[in-house]
């Protein structure tokens, strides 16, 4: 094997077989010195160290070639064994690593550097409850990533780092904001009406409060994807997927410490151009036309505006209302240190990491904080008893102002030009609509918005290996989460000023400062916690009979959780400078509080059996008790097998291909999963209390119906089958995955809308009868290649593809068939379909046409062509948001000690409705300004000047506005540089990185004015972020 | 060995010992919502329940009124609706302009639409299954919930029957397995439905009040007087006139002749019941007739309020019946140059049927009376519109540095002559030119000013205004109504000259048709913007009359001369002008009797006969096939 040592990526999970791999040697090295049977006379030392990093490494097994005489490295990688001559040979072998025969010829003293393995493959995954396995054991559908792969993306979530990174896995960004920038996370696309969210379990726990958005990347170790049936083993919560993440744990060794201080920068990575002042207003000027009306400016005023650097700048505006409200850049930093190491008995990692990220305002009330410290740690108590403790803390601190994001950039976008966001003294200007100037709003002028949640995880586990039985443990693991979340929301009055045009003696304008937002300071307080215990004991058998290989799993959990809040209302403060409760006006204070609790009881099993990796074959079955559903209907089974056959273990299958594959597995997989992400209770008929009835001068209590129970009400269910394979060639080069999934999800909580008249009074409740079918495939290829011994390239590429159809919805009779649900992927909508632009009186008496179209018009297509354009002419579209198609492309070099890596992304098959608020209420995207028809430019294209709703086709939803937003994108870009061995170890490191880290710095889309991702085609929404960071890494 | 085993099969033992799986952890209830078995068994719970009805009783008092939908108003923020248009159809009644549900469609808010109305519906039932008055120490108060739900679904089908016409009667509780395929009940069971549960209310309920807000006798009374007077109306009796060939007539009137007849006497016999019985009378303190008009309202209403919707302005609502309409009307329906966002405006008809002072009619090619429009006018139409040169309050900083004092300025434009000191040429700030949020200003030129009180900063703060459900003038009114239609036209000019007796305006003495007309215009103006007009217009048929005119508003230029000592003096004391320096629109009409004033339409209106009734959507036909939809749809 030649010196392929390409650190990053292929080598992932080299950190986990190298734990294995330690414990295994231990045991092998005790057992062969106590087994020493030779006289031995030469002493041969020496040190094992990493070739690539020049860590010394311990517990690497040697062997005295034709011998069974071995031992093992100690802690600082250094070995000693007897020989009984110096023309002898020592391998070195350690798992993850290349093993090595070196002949001593004559030497004594001999030090080692071990390759990490270059065998792309050589993955392993985690699959649930405590099993980790070889990525070549599993036939269902897992994909995995290495924690380290998804360090070198300059975000902060750690959400945003897996689109298109692991194949059937998508993601969509849909917000930049600091402290809500995380991203949707579907695996193979949307399957259910109702909550399509995956399953996250953070270290064995399911469903961990606060998610994986906010988990230190640099502390993960691993995460796999269940993507099939194989994720049975979450049985009622595995349907729309389960990711499983592992953050690190210490490993034997002298203390190790990293460090990584970043410092970034973001921008939105789409600002839209709006129309300037001559244009908006000569728009304004055809909105008057339109309707009959003397338009309302001249053409001379207008042409001032044309040389507005000719008037007076407290009269005439250009306002280039982004530009008045956002920075050029905004600021985020980032920074993370861990110490890791331990002794045979008790190995640790502690980690800590801080940032803070400001938002795109100028003096921006926005501000997003978190710290955090994670500490795991492993003891041997005995050979056969380990037990471990793990603490995690983190503390997420949002800052907002009293205006919502998408209220900024709301009236961002509707800013008029020719209104001043400032005036020339550089006071803020007058408010567009209640109030709201965003120059102020943004502002720390308004009060603040402070969220702080708390999140404590803690757990401890036991594991217990009989010793009489080989093969047989049992692990019990017990976690108490808490979390904390306070909430102050502190609205106060702030100042604009308006100018009526007087001046003083001077002749210099007099401002009208007026006082806007709230009458007087209004302080909500709201807190709320919640605390979730799960408790769980699994036996695990495993053991082989020559070729047999066997495991056997059984185990059971339990969740609790319970939670309350509570909140508190006053105003009428005098001052805006002291937020407290008591120093509010007792009128109008108010006060409210609830809790809420629930429960889980699960039992599990998983079967492996494989005949030496050629013949897989894994059983998995999960009883599932939730508190959600009925007595009775409480527990759900959930089993599913799959099966794999490797056929490159087969003779005849080698003779056959003429050896070129490494490895060739196909595998298949069915089983039954569940959703149980619905509303607890729907079984009962219980009765809720309302906001209450005023009578006599005071709120008096009210109550209703909370629903109609559903008494059969139970689990939705998915059938997932899946057919795959996974194929290495080419010296294990290249690797390619491919898996083809068929999904039908049934018993989806859905109303039956077609069976009961409305005048039952109720809403029917929810029963388990809609039907989708969800199906595509996902597929990853990578590739390795070194050109000599410094030029390394590295290529992955993923292609996913989801598609879903309802199969049942329960529609009405009597709805026009392009109107139906029934056929089409979930979420759509009905749009008018236009065909073009009424050019002239005539061709709108000749179409059928909206009463009161004129010519500029957009011209609704007469669907059902009754010869009237009413509800039934809209059709139903297939796009949706979400995209059917993602990709990732990860191309990744290194020359010497030169790394760089791209990451493009791409998405296709979204669309976004893209109209914006528009007309006398705002501007217009200058897009659309500058092709819009006017009777001079009789474009068939794009429609008429419109005035926000006034239109039919601007209130009525129609394809004009509904645009694809299919892309590609840099998503990430990394460019690194380690300094030479030489240079840090001089000043006493192990190594020293410098970077330079980019997202989204490059996006290709049709889509104009808006990221291809936006969760608002109206613009008003906080933008993502393009980032640049650079970062420095040492360890020592 | 031994030991081994054993220590490490203690531990094992433990943790399932500190396990022990037991199913009884998942046997949780819901900690915030009571069950149906504990409600009905506290009567504390079972008031609750009633008192949660009355949260679903329709008022007007939404951004959308019902006024929109008639010669009443005209919505800014979007064109006419569709039903005003006359293209509602079944499968677009929720699911017209702006999307769906209430904005445009179907004529008034949620608490109208035929699936929320069945809704309350239901829950009436289910109290009548479930109450127990056994329950109750105080009986009297049982018999009072009952009495107050009777009434409650009264309220609830009568809305129906106004929107509908004969609907299914459901007075069970229906579950899953009922057979839900109910077919309509005629229009005359429907009502005799209505009647029968107001009696049931008028024999349990008293004069007086348990609670301000609760139903009384005099409500359940005068729910029968609007549902006779209704009922009475010639709509219902001469369907083969705008529903000729309709295979259903019963549905949707009476078919049998005679009975217009009698139910004018029932309408008449009980609306004088509660004349001559209730403790009710006109509100008025005295003085100024408008002050006393809008107190009607912003006092409370006195004597006048039968029954009434109170508001506090630390009431949340929330839930599906979230309903902010009452507090924030302000804020929905005033002028723009205060911040506020125009709403339901009144257009040009409404404010051109409020008589002069002297009890003429106005006209616009009365030079007298287009000269200065809003002066000498029917104290009424300052108390319900304001007009341009309405002085209402003072504005909030900013738009008082343009005008101090705070009155209304729709005019297009303000200029001064007469001095080379003059500023410029400025837009009203309540206009759709106005520097300040323009896109909210009124396209009539009118705000509404009945229900809004003037002493609250709208922008930021909440009203507590009441919604009167029924008013003691309107039973006055169904009065004249019948005795006109039972030819007791004394009688009739008596009640009407009360209502004008109290308005500050002269009593009329006219008779015969003349005496229609004039009743007609006396309730249209007295009881304008209270839910009223929309059905008025169609049960009198005049409908095609009037709601095929398209929306008009008023379109005024201002001038003044400038006077360089009092610079903002003159701007109160303006002239309308519109001369040729004033580019105006071909669409603009100016008043014969006053060139300097034009009016001008602003939503294109239409009248379709359908629209008589509302049709069963679409869905809800599918759903139930012994459902006949109505006619002309």
């Amino acid at each position: 094997m030649e010196h392929l040592y390409f650190q990053k990526p292929l080598n992932i999970f080299r950190h986990i077989p190298r734990i294995a791999g330690r414990f295994m040697a231990s045991v092998l090295g005790v057992v062969l010195m106590s087994s020493m049977v030779y006289a031995q006379d030469i002493e041969v030392t020496g040190t094992v160290t990493d070739a690539s990093s020049g860590e010394t490494l311990p517990s690497v097994n040697i062997l005295l070639v034709g011998t069974e005489t071995g031992t093992v490295t100690n802690l600082d990688g250094e070995f000693s064994i007897m020989v009984p001559d110096l023309n002898q040979s020592l391998r070195f072998s350690f798992i993850g690593y290349e093993t090595i025969t070196i002949p001593l010829q004559g030497r004594s003293e001999i030090d080692v550097s071990l390759q990490t393995q270059q065998v792309i493959g050589q993955e392993v995954v985690v699959t649930g409850y405590g099993a980790v396995r070889d990525r070549e054991s599993i036939s269902g559908s897992v994909s995995a990533v290495a924690g380290e792969d998804l360090e070198s993306v300059p975000t902060s979530n750690l959400s945003n780092t897996l689109a298109g990174r692991v194949s059937g896995l998508a993601g969509l960004n849909v917000s930049g904001e600091p402290g809500a920038n995380g991203s949707q996370i579907r695996i193979r696309g949307n399957a259910t009406l109702g909550n399509n969210d995956p399953l996250i379990v953070i270290d064995g726990v399911p469903a961990r409060q606060g998610g994986l958005d906010r988990i230190n990347p640099a502390d993960v170790e691993n995460i796999s994807v269940l993507k099939d049936a194989s994720a049975a083993i979450y049985g009622s919560r595995a349907a729309n997927g389960v990711i499983l993440i592992t953050t690190k744990r210490g490993r034997p060794g002298p203390p190790q410490f990293t460090v990584n201080v970043t410092q970034g920068f973001n921008q939105p990575t789409v600002i839209p151009d709006m129309a300037n002042a001559a244009t908006y207003l000569t728009m304004l000027n055809e909105i008057d036309r339109y309707r009959g009306d003397s338009p309302r400016r001249s053409e001379e005023e207008i042409d001032r505006y044309r040389n507005i650097s000719d008037q007076d700048p407290w009269v005439y505006h250009d306002t280039d209302w982004y530009d008045e409200g956002l920075k050029n850049y905004s600021m985020e930093t980032e920074a993370t240190a861990a110490v890791s190491g331990g002794n045979e008995s008790v190995n640790y990692r502690v980690s800590f990491r801080g940032l803070t990220e400001d938002a795109y305002y100028r003096n921006s009330a926005t501000r997003y904080s978190q710290g955090e410290f994670r500490s795991n740690l492993d003891i041997d108590i005995t050979d056969n008893i380990r037990m471990g403790a793990d603490l995690a803390g983190r503390l997420e601190d949002r800052n907002y102002p009293t205006q919502s994001a998408g209220a900024q950039f709301r009236f961002l976008m509707r800013g008029k030009p020719h209104e001043p966001a400032r005036w020339p003294d550089g006071s803020p200007g007058p408010d567009i609509e209640n109030g709201t100037n965003p120059v102020v709003s943004a502002t720390p002028a308004t009060g603040h918005h402070n969220i702080n949640d708390y999140y404590l995880q803690s757990s401890v586990y036991l594991n217990v290996e009989l010793p009489s039985v080989e093969g047989l443990s049992f692990r019990g693991n017990f976690a108490y989460d808490r979390r904390f979340n306070e909430d102050e929301l502190w609205a106060t009055p702030w100042i604009l000023n308006s100018w009526d045009g007087s001046r003083d003696e001077n002749g210099d304008p007099i401002l009208s400062p007026g006082p806007r937002g709230p009458g007087t300071p209004q302080l909500t307080r709201q807190r709320e916690n919640q605390q979730d215990i799960t408790f769980n004991i699994v036996g695990n058998y495993q053991n082989n009979y020559d070729s047999h290989n066997y495991a056997f799993m059984l185990g059971t959990e339990r969740e609790t959780f319970q939670g309350q809040s509570l909140g508190a209302y006053r105003e009428g403060y005098l001052s805006d400078q002291f937020p407290q409760l008591d120093l509010g006006s007792a009128e109008n204070r108010n006060n409210w509080g609830n809790s809420w609790q629930g429960a889980r009881q699960n039992f599990f099993s998983r079967i492996n059996y494989d005949y030496d990796q050629t013949y897989l074959i894994e059983l998995i079955g999960r009883l599932d008790g939730s508190y959600i559903f009925p007595e009775g209907d409480r527990y759900g089974f959930f089993p599913s097998a799959s099966v794999g056959w490797r056929l490159s273990n087969e003779d005849w299958f080698q003779d056959m291909s003429g050896s070129i594959f490494d490895d060739l597995i196909v595998r298949t997989s069915y089983g039954q999963t569940g959703n149980d992400q619905v509303n607890p209770y729907q079984f009962l008929g219980t009765y809720a209390f309302g906001s209450g009835y005023i009578f006599d001068g005071s709120i008096e209590p009210s109550l209703s119906e909370a629903r109609i129970p559903n008494p059969n009400i139970t689990w939705e269910v998915a059938n997932q089958f899946n057919a795959g394979l996974n194929m290495t060639v080419w010296n294990n080069r290249l690797k390619f995955e491919v898996d083809y999934f068929d999904y039908n999800r049934e018993g989806i909580l859905w109303q039956r809308n077609a069976a009961l008249p409305l005048i039952a009074g109720f809403q029917l409740p929810d029963e388990n009868i809609g039907k989708v079918r969800s199906y595509g495939f996902d597929t990853s290829t990578s590739y390795l290649h070194g050109f000599g011994d410094d030029l390394f390239i590295n290529a992955t590429f993923t292609l996913s593809y989801a598609e879903n159809e309802i199969q049942f919805f329960d529609e009405p009779d009597g709805i026009p068939s392009y109107q139906q649900n029934e056929g089409k992927p979930m979420n759509t909508s009905l749009y008018y379909k236009v065909t073009g632009v009424f050019q002239d009186e005539a061709q709108i008496n000749s179409t059928p046409s909206w009463p009161g179209a004129i010519p500029g018009d957009l011209i609704f297509e007469d669907v059902n062509g009754d010869g009237a354009i009413n509800a039934d002419d809209r059709i139903r579209d297939d796009r949706t948001p979400f995209p059917k198609w993602t990709s990732g492309i990860n191309l990744s070099a290194s020359y010497k000690n030169w790394d760089i890596s791209t990451f493009w992304m791409g998405a296709a098959g979204a669309a976004v409705y893209t109209q914006t608020e528009s007309g006398e209420i705002g501007n217009f995207r200058q897009s659309f300004a500058e092709n819009r028809w006017t009777p001079d430019n009789p474009t068939n294209d794009h429609p008429r000047t419109w005035n926000r709703s006034d239109e039919y086709w601007a209130s009525n939803a129609n394809t004009y506005f509904l645009n694809n937003t299919d892309y590609i994108r840099l998503k990430s870009l990394e460019v690194a540089y380690t300094l030479p061995g030489s240079l840090t170890s001089k000043i006493g490191l192990d190594r020293a990185q410098l970077s330079i880290t980019g997202m989204n710095l490059l996006t290709f889309t049709s889509l104009e004015d808006l990221d291809p991702e936006a969760a608002s085609g109206a613009g008003q929404y906080y933008p993502q972020r393009r980032s640049l960071r650079a970062g420095l890494s040492i360890t020592f | 060995m031994i030991k081994s085993i054993l220590k490490h099969g203690t531990l094992v033992l433990v943790m399932l010992f500190v396990y022990t799986a037991c199913d009884s952890v998942l046997d949780l209830d819901p900690l915030d919502q009571p069950s149906d078995a504990a409600v009905w068994s506290d009567p504390a719970m079972s008031q609750a329940f009633v008192n949660d009805i009355y949260g679903d009783l329709a008022h007007g008092m939404d951004e959308v009124m019902l006024a929109i939908h008639t010669d009443e108003a005209a919505f800014t923020h979007i064109g006419s609706a569709d039903a005003a248009r006359g293209i509602i159809t079944p499968s677009n009644l929720y699911n017209t302009t702006w999307g769906s549900a209430w904005w445009t469609g179907p004529p008034g808010s949620g608490n109208l639409m035929w699936e929320n109305i069945y809704g309350t519906i239901r829950k009436t039932n289910l109290f009548f299954q479930n109450f127990d008055p056994a329950l109750f120490q105080d009986q009297e108060l049982a018999e009072q919930l009952i009495g107050e739900v009777h009434f409650l679904r009264a309220m609830k089908y009568m809305d129906l029957l106004r929107l509908f016409g004969g609907v299914p009667i459901v007075d069970q509780v229906f579950d899953l397995d009922s057979d839900m395929q109910l077919p309509r009940n005629t229009f005359e069971e429907t009502l005799n439905f209505i009647l029968a549960d107001a009696e049931a209310a008028a024999e349990r309920l008293n004069w007086t009040p348990r609670q301000m807000g609760r139903a009384t006798k005099g409500s359940a009374l005068a729910l029968q007087s609007r549902i006779l007077t209704f009922a009475a109306s010639d709509l219902y009796h001469n369907t083969d006139q705008w529903a000729p060939g309709y295979s259903n007539p019963e549905l949707i009137g009476f078919t049998q002749s005679g009975r217009q007849q009698e139910l004018w006497e029932d309408a008449r016999d009980v609306s004088l019941q509660i004349i001559n019985e209730g403790p009710y009378s006109l509100y008025d303190q005295g003085g100024d007739r408008t002050q006393n008009f809008q107190d009607i309202w912003l006092q409370g209403g006195g004597s006048e309020a039968i029954l009434s919707r109170y508001h506090l302005q630390e009431f949340e609502p929330e839930g599906q019946a979230a309903d902010w309409g009452p507090i924030t009307m302000g804020q929905w329906m005033g002028p723009n140059g205060y911040f506020l966002w125009g709403g339901s405006t009144p257009q040009q008809a409404l404010v051109d049927d409020f008589e002069t002072l002297d009890g003429e009619e106005f006209d616009w090619s009365d030079p007298d009376h287009a000269a200065d429009p809003f002066a000498n006018r029917d104290p009424r139409m300052e108390a319900t519109v304001m007009y341009n040169g309405y002085e209402w309050r003072p504005r909030p900083e900013g738009p008082n540095a343009t005008d101090p004092i705070g009155r209304i300025e729709s005019f297009q434009t303000i200029r001064c002559v007469g001095s080379p000191e003059c500023p410029g040429v400025r837009n009203g700030i309540d206009s759709r030119q106005s520097p300040v949020e323009n896109w909210n200003g009124s396209r009539t030129g009118y705000m509404l000013n009945k229900f809004i009180d003037p002493n609250v900063e709208h922008w930021n703060n909440d009203q507590e205004v009441p919604w009167h459900y029924f008013r003691y003038a309107e039973i006055l009114l169904n009065y004249a109504e019948a005795q006109i239609n039972l030819n007791d036209e004394d009688e009739a000019r008596w009640a009407i000259n009360q209502i004008r007796d109290r308005a500050g305006m002269p009593q009329i003495s006219d008779s015969g048709p003349d005496l229609v007309d004039r009743y007609r215009n006396e309730r249209r103006v007295e009881l304008a913007f209270e839910d009223h007009r929309y059905y008025d217009v169609r049960r009198w048929m005049i409908a095609p009359q009037t709601a095929d005119r398209d929306a008009y508003g008023i379109y005024l230029h201002a001038e003044y001369e400038y006077d360089p000592n009092d610079p903002y003096g003159g701007m109160y004391n303006y002239d309308y002008v519109i001369n040729g320096d004033i580019d105006v629109p071909a669409e603009v009409e100016l008043a014969p009797g006053n060139p300097n004033i034009g009016i001008r339409p602003v939503w294109a209106r239409s009248w379709n006969p359908a629209t008589y009734l509302l049709p069963i959507h679409r869905d809800e036909m599918n759903r139930n096939p012994e459902l006949v939809q109505n006619p002309n749809y």
